[in-house]
């Protein structure tokens, strides 16, 4: 059945048109969806809401620019929901290309919607340190060997929130958002699992279903991909009612619009895929 | 000039042509100052990557090469200002480096000790980097022997500890789970099972020393059975991911560059 | 020397930071801080190389103007701009100003030297590195839809439960499958939860395995590949 055997190559350009039109049609003209928050979301949330104001959070932003469409908005509703709890935030960066993406989660967030929350007093960013695991292993040990300044440049001891800090038994809890090695996996191997720190995760989709094991045991709860993060920023919506005003623009949930037509247009493709197959075995049976 | 090309050139045209209108008209940033000129580069660099779904190119192939040299360099500047600097020369030369690079490495206006034992990692730095020298580059290898030697170690420890261990005790659940007043609670207990059976089998599957065959076939066999839902679970997550990413890309094209529509 | 030397510091350090996590009192082990703090050092030296690397081959391959040699001037010069107002025109205005330098004007007088926002190599970051970075990782969508449907036939039972776990996780992932059943968002996270999780933990647990042994055989000098030839 020769125009079986042709229909991969006729249909490669058809399925890239197919899925940049479902996807820019709803960005176009925005589609949104209510969301139901999993469990999982649900319990990561609730841990967070249930420490008191004044924890101490390390938020481990490690991922780069590659993931930032999907982690960024997981970080922004990680450090809305921090910043309303009144806890101090720690951010740092395992990758290279971290530092600038805490900067803009800062400027996006914190400086616009919280004008209250002040650098050295409320948050503090340490930077970038290379490392890997080794790195993760320092910070669990000692802090301040890896870090003698902040991100800033300023000495780590002459600012008010860091210098009461040792090492990673300091934090009451590590949010640990991540793209890759190293991630999560390394924060849990040689940090909060050796120490006995509560530690809970956002990460990408494609990280989510290797990070699973852990929990609940070693790792609190993940949030996996953009639909977590919608998820978490409808909690937020739900606790907090001023996020319901549209100028706080919660990122996540105004992707599920083009994210639900791409997958509807991929499980079109996916049957369709069979139905031809199934089409020719039943030509080939007749035949 | 073939037909293909033609075509090609008429749709530039055509889209040159929509975005001076739409910059004439003051629908659209135009390419001027550091903000206009950020966000056209960037719109040029992301067609230019998108442009290889139509095949290999001179757009994108510019693209490529001009990402290599701007990440090579980036990493090697943010490392040699957040490592280097505050982490090697700050503790060989802290006076030095204190009062010219990073004032930030006194405390209380009072520059840190000397730590000479920081000329070890300078050491093997220096090796390190001799594998560029057209002489004797083995002795980088000295250099990489300390890498691989302490990440061996470490992640032979990490491994064993949390994953390893980690990963049977997370197994190692009740059977039958009983609520406070002694009931089993049904849920949890099928839960466990279908986890005991499921790590139990595809670690079955893995185990190569026997064959195949009989009782243990058919439990390696439930064994592929688990590991399939896990790849499919796998494709299904990474199919969210990738869109995601799409999404975030297409909504810089058309909301961030073009403004058709408003965040 | 050029053998038995890396093998030797391999074992040492490998078996050092094995020992001291098994066997030795805490006060040895605060002895790995320093090492650790050495070997992200060492590691920072691994980005220099690399950049390096990058700017000895396509030197190279301007010079004998190879094939694609034009391109290799747009590595260069993102590699010269880059590291221009990074570290070359930095280093000097921190050292005129006190370590001061990221504040300053660089030469053109509205562009700054250094690594904040609003510096040069911020912009390059922005404007060069985040979406070229980010729509490399955005093409694949296209891809695995193709490969969606040119690849994911359902010819056994075991490539059903492929699919149909597939296919439940592509719906579970947006909010449309809470919409069309209620029943859809507990079953999306059970599958999760339990049944992928199941596989996954044996995955881990044999990967956990391979990653112990090949540190064995690192450490006791067994697989030297790393070393390379000669």
């Amino acid at each position: 059945m020769p125009a079986r055997l042709r229909l991969p190559e006729l249909n490669r350009q058809f399925v890239f048109g197919l899925i940049a039109v479902v996807v820019c049609i709803p960005i176009l003209w925005k589609f949104s969806f209510r969301e139901y928050p999993s469990p999982m979301v649900r319990k990561v949330f609730d841990k967070v809401q249930s420490l008191p104001a004044g924890s101490k959070v390390l938020l481990a932003l490690d991922y780069d620019p590659g993931a930032e469409a999907e982690l960024q908005p997981m970080a922004r509703a990680f450090l809305r929901h921090c910043a309303e709890r009144k806890m101090k935030i720690y951010f740092m960066t395992l990758w290279a290309t971290g530092p600038p993406v805490i900067t803009r989660a800062i400027e996006d967030v914190l400086v616009p919607e919280f004008p209250g929350y002040r650098y050295g007093r409320d948050y503090v960013t340490l930077g970038f340190k290379p490392g890997n695991e080794a790195a993760v292993a320092i910070i669990a040990s000692d802090l301040k060997k890896l870090f003698t300044t902040d991100g800033r440049g300023t000495n780590i001891n002459d600012i008010e929130m860091t210098r009461p800090i040792r090492n990673i038994r300091s934090f009451d809890i590590v949010l640990s958002v991540s793209a890759g090695f190293p991630g999560t996996k390394e924060w849990i191997q040689y940090g909060t699992d050796p120490a006995g720190i509560p530690i809970a995760a956002g990460m990408t989709a494609v990280q989510a279903p290797l990070n699973y094991p852990y929990y609940p045991r070693q790792l609190l709860g993940l949030l996996g991909g953009i639909k977590a993060a919608a998820e978490y920023e409808a909690l937020l919506k739900e606790t907090y009612q001023k996020y319901n005003d549209p100028k706080y623009h919660l990122e996540a949930t105004a992707r599920m619009g083009p994210q639900t037509w791409a997958h509807l247009a991929i499980i079109g493709l996916i049957i369709l895929g069979n139905l031809t197959t199934l089409l020719a075995r039943a030509g080939r049976g007749r035949n | 000039m073939n037909r293909r090309r033609l075509i090609w050139a008429a749709v530039m045209l055509a889209a040159g042509a929509y975005l001076v209108l739409r910059i004439a008209t003051g629908k659209m940033q135009a390419p001027v100052g550091v903000k206009g000129v950020g966000i056209w580069f960037a719109a040029f660099m992301t067609l230019a990557i998108f442009s290889f779904l139509f095949g290999d190119n001179p757009a994108y192939k510019f693209a490529e090469h001009l990402f290599v040299g701007v990440s090579a360099a980036y990493w090697m500047v943010v490392t040699f200002w957040t490592a280097l600097v505050p982490n090697l020369f700050g503790k060989l030369f802290p006076d030095l480096v204190a009062t010219y690079l990073m004032p930030g490495l006194k405390e209380n206006g009072k520059a840190p000790e000397q730590d000479l034992f920081y000329l070890v990692p300078l050491v093997f730095g220096i090796l390190l980097l001799w594998r560029l020298s057209p002489k004797a580059p083995w002795l980088s290898r000295w250099a990489l022997a300390f890498i691989i030697g302490i990440t061996a170690g470490l992640r032979l420890i990490g491994f064993l500890s949390s994953d390893f261990i980690g990963q049977i005790r997370n197994t190692m659940v009740p059977f039958v789970v009983l609520s406070a007043d002694g009931g089993p609670l049904w849920g949890d207990t099928i839960n466990n099972l279908v986890t005991l059976v499921g790590v139990t089998t595809a670690l079955c599957y893995f185990y190569f020393s026997k064959e195949h065959d009989g009782v243990f076939g058919r439990i390696s066999r439930v064994g592929i059975w688990t590991l399939m839902i896990t790849f499919g679970a796998g494709f299904g997550y990474t199919v969210m991911g990738r869109v995601a990413l799409l999404v975030g890309r297409l909504q810089f094209l058309l909301i961030d560059w073009l403004r058709l529509a408003s965040p | 020397m050029r053998r038995e030397i890396p093998l030797f510091l391999t074992f040492l350090f490998g078996t050092f930071f094995v020992a001291t996590f098994f066997f030795v009192p805490d006060r040895i082990k605060i002895f790995t801080e320093p090492v650790n703090d050495w070997l992200s050092i060492i590691i920072s030296f691994t980005y220099v190389l690399g950049f390096g690397n990058v700017v000895r081959i396509h030197s190279a391959k301007i010079a004998g103007r190879q094939p694609g040699w034009g391109y290799s001037i747009a590595t260069l010069a993102g590699v010269a701009v880059m590291i221009l107002y990074g570290m070359l025109l930095w280093i000097p205005a921190n050292v005129m100003h006190g370590g001061a330098g990221g504040a300053q004007k660089g030469p053109g007088g509205s562009w700054t030297t250094g690594m904040q926002p609003g510096s040069v190599f911020n912009w390059l970051y922005d404007a060069v590195y985040t979406p070229m970075q980010s729509t490399m990782f955005g093409l694949l969508a296209f891809f695995i839809s193709s490969a969606a449907f040119r690849a994911f036939r359902v010819r056994s039972f075991q490539a059903a439960l492929l699919a149909v776990t597939a296919l439940l996780l592509i719906l579970g992932g947006v909010p449309l499958g809470d919409k069309v059943w209620s029943g859809f968002g507990p079953l999306t996270a059970w599958t999760m939860g339990i049944l992928q999780n199941a596989g996954k933990r044996a995955i881990l647990i044999g990967a956990a395995l391979g990653a112990v042994s090949t540190g064995v055989k690192i450490i006791l000098g067994i697989e030297k590949s790393y070393l390379g030839g000669q």
